[in-house]
């Protein structure tokens, strides 16, 4: 067994384990030939027309990805479970939403301004909570959606409690979603692209250090406050940029939709889910949550049972399953390559 | 018939590996036996095994001709073993006579516990004048001296120390084995693990070497105290003056 | 000069509700480092059977501790049971217990819901809305009525905890888990019980809470957030610091409420507990994390 070499821009190919040339032959076509697919869907949808539905679903899912593996950042690899990221996603979406309201600038432009917003509410924030180990931080992070709940709640320049209403776009109603999907689509893969390059990088492995045991990651110099507030910051600054375009897909904000604990619950379900701390674990858990949840939905309508719903499977997943499906395949060895991500 | 017998016994923490690997072992009534050994030889984890807080992958441990590998602690105890951890062993927030009832804990009679740790307190006068004192205020002589004392309330047959010179001062360490060789004089059989392999030995009658999970040499304490081999390996290292000498 | 005592008052009469609340949370996670997250959750369920008590058979709410006590000790043994038990001897009980019960409030929340809807809800019984005057100040009978019962379950508690075979054994479990185990106490059983008087505190302060402040089942997750960070101001795991931190808390609260509006109240538990992460992260009365 080789050891692990530490160094700044290690070679993604040799640090994957049981990686052999020829399972990279075939995880990088079937990866690139599904980003190339899901790129042409658009041209389906103008072509022939009838699939709004899929285009509306697809780019929710691609949020979901990408603030899943976002979220991942700092509760997979670093260890560090955050129930109020839904916080960054309102912080994002008001940043942009009040660009647009007041100075008539596009969401669109405004994006990664928003993820810079979020990103610093993040290194802020942590710079406060992350001095505490376990549960302390993750109660400052329930304290922190609560506070800017209210916060929100009170601030008649963002609507208060009303929200804020956003101008609709002058598309038409068959093309009006597709900058969206790309916009989503893009943040996906941006995402991911990140959290692939920080899972293989020396960042990456001191995050996990930290998620291992906090302690000896410390005494071997590993500089653990930086890093934490670090993927934090990154954490935040993904989910922000989804939040920018979310806001503007729905053209009204509201802080009871955006501060919803449901959102920090399904987060945190679809990366257990898929798998934590690894790569391609919260796309995957993001991609079937969707699908069981269109399924709950159908089957038992309202919202009610559709938190009771996510309750029972985050607890089942937790009880049977806490490494995820990734996790759980990876341990028996039995991860499809084109999965294998890191 | 041993008091207690360990036969062929397999241990390990949860999905680890093995720490005792096949351990046989002896202890007779009114005896004083002492474990020595290098560090991760399994002295503690034994001690372990034996009162239940750890149950065996293999084998049998009999006490009294019972086999108890399988029981809780509560059971044990009730049958007469007593354990004393190497540190943070008592109640910090609770007071000495708190710590004091806690070691009575399966008895449901609080007047036969009452009695018993009077006569307690009669032995160690200081844990009298420090009864309604918090545990954690107490020295390092004092704390053990507390533990010793807990664990005579349920009056046991066999005592098990683990390190009981553990950071304590030399002077202490032998006001402990003095109260341990008075524990053995009143009857008491003792089994104790030190890593002070010649204070634990010269308050033993009978020695036991451990390595690897296994009891891998016993016998009359002096003898093993006059072994040149153990000596090198396991006793050299503390006289280091001693071996220059030789030389 | 007045208004002010008189907000102090009011505070005061709300601390005692407070630290009932929090102490099922921190004897909880004093004996199992689990820090329960559905807490306010059973308290809601607590607050609903109260409810439906009082508006269908008009049962006061104070009365119905007598039946919603015993019925979440009951909730909260099943409970564990179902969900921790199993993983009780595992390393990973502190991470997980944070989802996992985090998970059990998203369960009861959804139940409730569907039971009950979203409507806003509370009891009013005649105490409600009566006031208790002390010379030139006042406080409302309800908040009166319900502190001093807080402080009354609680000091039965705390006897019991010093004085009963059972108490003795939870604090001792408390302190020192293994050395618990050396003595023949039954820590899972025990466990189980605590998770089960836990409930049942929540339950009594479910019931009080209905003719206190108005409810629906997702306003559990501000009073988590409320109750988590008095516990962390006034130290995981310290039943006293809960106390202190209550009482704090809740005349601060009061203040904040006068100064700025109710609506900002809830804002100063979280502040208060971002303020004591940067000065003294282990709370109050806590212990500095060991590692």
């Amino acid at each position: 067994m080789t050891p692990l070499t530490i160094s700044k821009k290690s070679n993604p190919e040799t640090e994957m384990s049981g990686m052999n040339q020829l399972g990279l032959k075939t995880k990088f076509p079937v990866v690139a030939g599904l980003v190339l697919l899901l790129a042409l869907v658009p041209l389906l949808h103008l072509s022939l027309g009838g699939f709004g539905y899929w285009l509306h679903m697809l780019l929710y899912t691609f949020m979901y990805i990408a603030m899943a593996s976002a979220w991942n950042i700092i509760g997979g690899f670093a260890g560090y479970i955050s129930l109020g990221h839904n916080v960054f996603f309102a912080v994002g979406g008001y940043f942009s939403a009040v660009l647009l309201v007041y100075f008539d600038i596009s969401p669109f432009l405004t994006t990664p301004l928003a993820g810079l917003a979020a990103m610093v509410l993040g290194i802020v924030f942590g710079l406060i909570s992350l001095r505490t180990r376990g549960p302390a931080f993750i109660i400052s992070t329930i304290a922190l959606t609560m506070v800017i709940k209210i916060a929100f709640d009170n601030w008649d320049y963002i609507g208060g409690s009303n929200g804020i209403s956003l101008p609709l776009s002058s598309l038409s109603n068959e093309v009006v979603k597709i900058p969206f999907y790309f916009a989503f689509y893009a943040i996906a893969l941006v995402t991911v692209y990140s959290s692939y390059r920080i899972r293989h990088s020396k960042f990456g492995l001191g995050l996990r250090a930290i998620a291992q045991d906090e302690m000896k990651a410390e005494l071997a110099g590993i500089q653990t406050r930086q890093y934490k507030i670090m993927a934090f910051g990154l954490s935040g600054f993904f989910v922000g940029m989804t939040g920018a375009i979310w806001g503007d897909y729905l053209t009204f904000l509201r802080p009871t939709i955006f501060l919803s604990i449901l959102v920090a619950a399904k987060l945190v379900l679809m990366t257990v889910l898929g798998g934590k701390g690894t790569v391609s674990g919260p796309v995957l858990g993001a991609i079937l949550f969707i699908l069981i949840n269109e399924f709950f939905v159908t089957v038992l309508g309202g919202s009610e049972l559709n938190i009771v719903a996510t309750g029972l499977l985050l607890a089942v997943v937790l009880l049977f399953f806490p490494k995820g499906i990734v996790g759980t395949l990876k341990d028996k060895g039995l991860l499809p390559q084109f999965l294998d991500w890191g | 018939m041993a008091l207690l017998s360990v036969e062929n016994v397999r241990a390990g923490y949860g999905t680890g590996p093995d720490i005792l690997n096949g351990l046989t072992l002896k202890v007779e009534s009114n005896q004083t036996h002492c474990i020595i050994g290098p560090n991760g030889a399994g002295k503690s984890t034994l001690l372990r095994v034996i009162c239940g807080l750890l149950h065996p992958r293999e084998g049998r441990v009999l006490f009294d001709g019972v086999p108890i590998q399988s029981l809780q602690t509560p059971d044990i105890l009730r049958k007469g073993v007593s354990f004393i951890p190497s540190d943070r062993c008592l109640f910090p927030e609770m007071t000495v006579l708190e710590n004091l009832r806690m070691g009575g804990h399966i008895l449901k009679n609080p007047k036969s516990v009452s009695k018993r740790i009077d006569e307690i307190m009669e032995r160690f006068p200081i844990l009298q004048t420090r009864r309604g004192q918090l545990a954690k205020t107490l020295s390092g002589g004092e704390q053990k001296m507390l533990a010793l004392g807990r664990s005579l309330v349920l009056q046991p047959k066999l005592i098990m120390l683990d390190e009981p010179s553990l950071g304590l001062a030399p002077k202490v360490s032998k006001q402990v084995f003095e109260n341990i060789k008075d524990m053995a004089h009143s009857g008491m059989s003792v089994l104790l693990v030190e890593q002070n392999a010649r204070m634990g030995l010269e308050c033993a009658n009978w020695g036991h070497v451990l390595d690897f999970g296994k009891n891998s040499f016993e016998g009359p304490s002096s003898e093993i105290l006059s072994d040149k081999r153990i000596q090198e390996l396991y006793l050299g290292k503390s006289k280091p003056a001693r071996k220059k000498e030789a030389e | 000069m007045n208004a002010l005592v008189q907000v102090l008052l009011l505070g005061i009469a709300l601390g005692g509700v407070y630290a009932l609340m929090a102490s099922g949370l921190t004897l909880i996670f004093g004996v199992m480092r689990i820090v329960n997250i559905a807490h306010a959750a059973f308290m809601m369920i607590s607050a609903y059977i109260t409810f439906w008590a009082f508006t269908v058979y008009q049962v006061d709410p104070i009365v119905s501790l007598l039946f919603t006590m015993p019925i979440m000790f009951g909730l909260g043994v099943v409970i564990y049971r179902v969900f921790f038990a199993s993983i009780a001897g595992s390393e990973k009980l502190g991470e997980l217990s944070v989802l996992l019960t985090f998970s059990l409030a998203l369960i009861l929340e959804g139940v409730l819901g569907y039971l009950f809807t979203n409507t806003y809800r509370s009891t009013n019984p005649d105490y409600a809305i009566k006031a208790i005057l002390f010379g030139p100040f006042f406080i409302p009978a309800s908040q009166l009525y319900a502190t001093v019962l807080s402080l009354l379950l609680l000091v039965v508690f705390w006897i019991f905890l010093r004085y009963s075979r059972t108490g003795n054994a939870i604090r001792a479990t408390t302190q020192n888990r293994e050395s618990a185990r050396i003595v023949g106490v039954d820590v899972e059983r025990i466990s189980m019980i605590v998770f089960g008087l836990g409930t049942a505190l929540a339950g009594a302060s479910g019931s009080l809470m209905t003719f206190l402040f108005s409810f629906y089942p997702g306003k559990h997750w501000e009073w988590i957030a409320i109750l988590l960070s008095l516990i962390v101001l006034g130290g995981m795991g310290s039943m006293f610091g809960a106390l202190i931190g209550a009482f704090l808390l809740a005349i601060a609260s009061s203040y904040v409420s006068f100064y700025f509006g109710p609506n900002w109240s809830p804002i100063t538990f979280f502040l208060a507990l971002f303020l004591i992460l940067l000065i003294r992260p282990q709370g109050l009365l806590g212990k500095k994390m060991e590692a």
